[in-house]
């Protein structure tokens, strides 16, 4: 079966919860939320993807990346009930914090009443981790330089993975956000 | 004392009954009786205990003198010998071991300072104000600078249903660079007569101590147990949260340790299993209210037979909090589709010069993993409880071995026809 793709962008207003429910037996969504906060903004996402089905396949992917003072709150919720026999559910988020007064809040949530499932989340919010710090000095670069280096590339990996048509389209959101 | 009862009192009417966590609408406030006199028995001869009760001692390998107080038939079991000499020896130290009700009497000035103030004040939740009416039972700590006791102290040297009171207060005091390893509870399920626990644990650990709770709960299933736990760490000092809630019907337990020094640290083990009837909803919170500050979070739950075991937890890094790293690792084991695993994690991250990571996983023994145990000899029960230790082992691992053997053997029995 074809994979569903969405992408939720993180915004200003009270976060309206987006629902993704996966009601065919073997769907399969890739949902990707993304937010980027510069300097005075607060912006937030809120998501829930529940498997209603039997072999149904998610899998969440947040990144967000905040500047200044900028402040990000992702919630984000897995939720497989009984009935969701064989499915398939994971969750990560990455928030990193680049700038000297960014704040964050994350809130990964699973849900699990079905044992024949494999469900999964993992969430790192805070600076760049000691490792990549390392690698990146290890190769000639000084800690600030591998930090803004992070932080420009941080949404390239989700993008790579977007049709360019559709990279335009969010990036355009996601730095008018 | 009796002003502070008397304003909890009036905290705990004020507070409304907490609805984001498991039902509790089944708490009927004027049916339990807030005071027992500890030497009232439930059976009033070992022959009137049911013979299933009798089987759980029997299979755990529980002394025949503990099994009389587990029960209910006798209220009281010291064991004197060991207890008294041990009593001698932290007495020279200048250390301070005895009920809480006593350390009021004797030791006013420690308890006025250290009793709910800082640590749980009785404003904190309507189950800690309700406790701070009419607390009674417990025991009072106090380890002076420096010294580190090497054996653990157990509330088991004076198991006597004083100390396993429904509102018990636990306060210890580690001062600076002392060490002490506190144990509590047993793992033999423990029929009371109350329908609400509600303890509170205040623990202080001061300037470069180290302090460990460790506390195994096994309530019978008719229990609401309802506490607060919290530890101040000050300046690099280390808190151990290690617990394991096997018993009771509905658990809501989320040990706090609030690191308000520098470089101070924290490490939660927990493990939480929820059978047929049973709600657990625990977990753990850590502040991290300075620089250089570290904790870690391992929990492990089981829910079979339609319980539900729920991880509720919050990381917190405040403002200026430089350097604070923190992990999280929860895993659960759904053994089932009628029972329920959730995880609500909190992670509030107010200072970019943070590292936070969280993972968890929901799983089920695998069809495969059985199977190989079984080629191998082994019935389907055993193989079931040998997956299930395993899967326990990080946080059992570090339980006082005579802990982690009854508890292996106690999840054998628990796990013999929970597979299905």
């Amino acid at each position: 079966m074809k994979t569903d793709i969405r992408v939720v962008i993180a915004r200003n207003d009270e976060a309206v919860e987006q629902v993704f429910e996966l009601t065919e037996p073997g769907a399969e969504l890739k949902l990707y939320v993304l937010g980027r906060a510069e300097a005075g903004q607060k912006l937030s996402a809120k998501t829930r993807v529940i498997h209603r089905s039997p072999d149904t396949k998610s899998q969440t992917i947040v990144r967000g990346l905040a500047l200044g003072n900028g402040h990000l709150s992702f919630s984000g919720a897995v939720e497989l009930p009984t009935g969701a026999k064989g499915a398939d559910g994971r969750f990560r988020a990455d928030v990193l914090l680049a700038g000297p007064d960014a704040t964050a809040e994350a809130f990964p949530i699973l849900e699990v009443g079905e044992n024949t499932v494999s469900a999964a989340h993992a969430a790192a919010i805070g600076r760049v981790s000691d490792k990549q710090l390392f690698y990146l000095r290890s190769r000639g670069l000084t800690e600030k330089e591998a930090a803004e280096l992070i932080a420009q590339g941080f949404f390239q990996p989700v993008l790579s993975e977007l049709s360019e048509k559709n990279v335009k389209m969010i990036t355009k959101e996601l730095y008018e956000a | 004392m009796l002003k502070k009862r008397l304003r909890a009192l009036e905290i705990f009417e004020s507070k409304p009954l907490p609805t984001w966590g498991p039902d509790l609408s089944g708490l009927n406030f004027d049916d339990i009786t807030f005071y027992i006199d500890p030497t009232e028995k439930r059976f009033q001869s070992w022959d009137e205990v049911p013979a299933d009760v009798k089987q759980v001692y029997e299979r755990i390998g529980v002394p025949e003198a503990e099994r009389k107080f587990l029960a209910g038939v006798v209220a009281q079991y010291e064991s004197e010998g060991l207890y008294n000499s041990l009593k001698d020896k932290w007495a020279k130290l200048g250390v301070i071991f005895c009920s809480m009700d006593e350390a009021v009497q004797k030791y006013p000035d420690m308890v006025k300072e250290y009793f709910m103030t800082r640590c749980v004040p009785a404003g904190d939740n309507k189950f800690a104000a309700l406790h701070g009416a009419v607390w009674s039972g417990g025991a009072f700590l106090y380890v002076p600078p420096s010294v580190k006791l090497e054996e653990p102290v157990q509330t088991y040297f004076f198991m006597n249903a004083e100390t396993y009171g429904q509102f018990e207060h636990t306060l210890i005091i580690i001062d600076k660079g002392a060490k002490c390893h506190y144990i509590e509870g047993c793992t033999a399920p423990k029929y009371g007569r109350h329908s609400l626990h509600s303890a509170v644990v205040e623990v202080f650990v001061k300037e470069g101590g180290q302090g460990r709770y460790t506390t195994i709960q096994n309530w019978s299933t008719d229990v609401y147990n309802l506490n607060t736990k919290r530890a101040l760490v000050e300046k690099d000092g280390q808190m151990e949260w290690v617990g394991g809630s096997l018993g009771s019907g509905v658990t809501m337990l989320y040990p706090c340790s609030m690191l308000i020094g520098q470089g101070a640290r924290a490490d939660h083990l927990n493990i939480a299993i929820a059978g047929p009837g049973q709600h657990k909803d625990t977990g753990a919170k850590v502040i991290h209210g300075a620089p250089g500050t570290s904790s870690s979070i391992i929990s492990k739950s089981i829910a079979f037979g339609g319980g539900i075991s729920s991880y509720r937890g919050l990381t917190r890094i405040t403002k200026g909090a430089k350097g604070a790293k923190t992990k999280t690792q929860c895993d659960a084991l759904l053994m089932d589709n009628q029972s329920k695993a959730n995880t609500w994690p909190h992670m509030y991250v107010y200072e970019p010069d943070a590292q936070v990571g969280h993972e968890a996983t929901t799983s089920r023994i695998e069809a495969e993993q059985l199977f190989y145990l079984r080629s191998r000899g082994l019935t389907e029960a055993e193989a079931v409880a040998m997956i299930v230790n395993g899967f326990l082992e990080p946080v059992v691992k570090e339980l006082p071995l005579e802990y982690a053997v009854e508890l292996n053997r106690l999840i054998g029995l628990e796990m013999e026809g929970s597979v299905g």
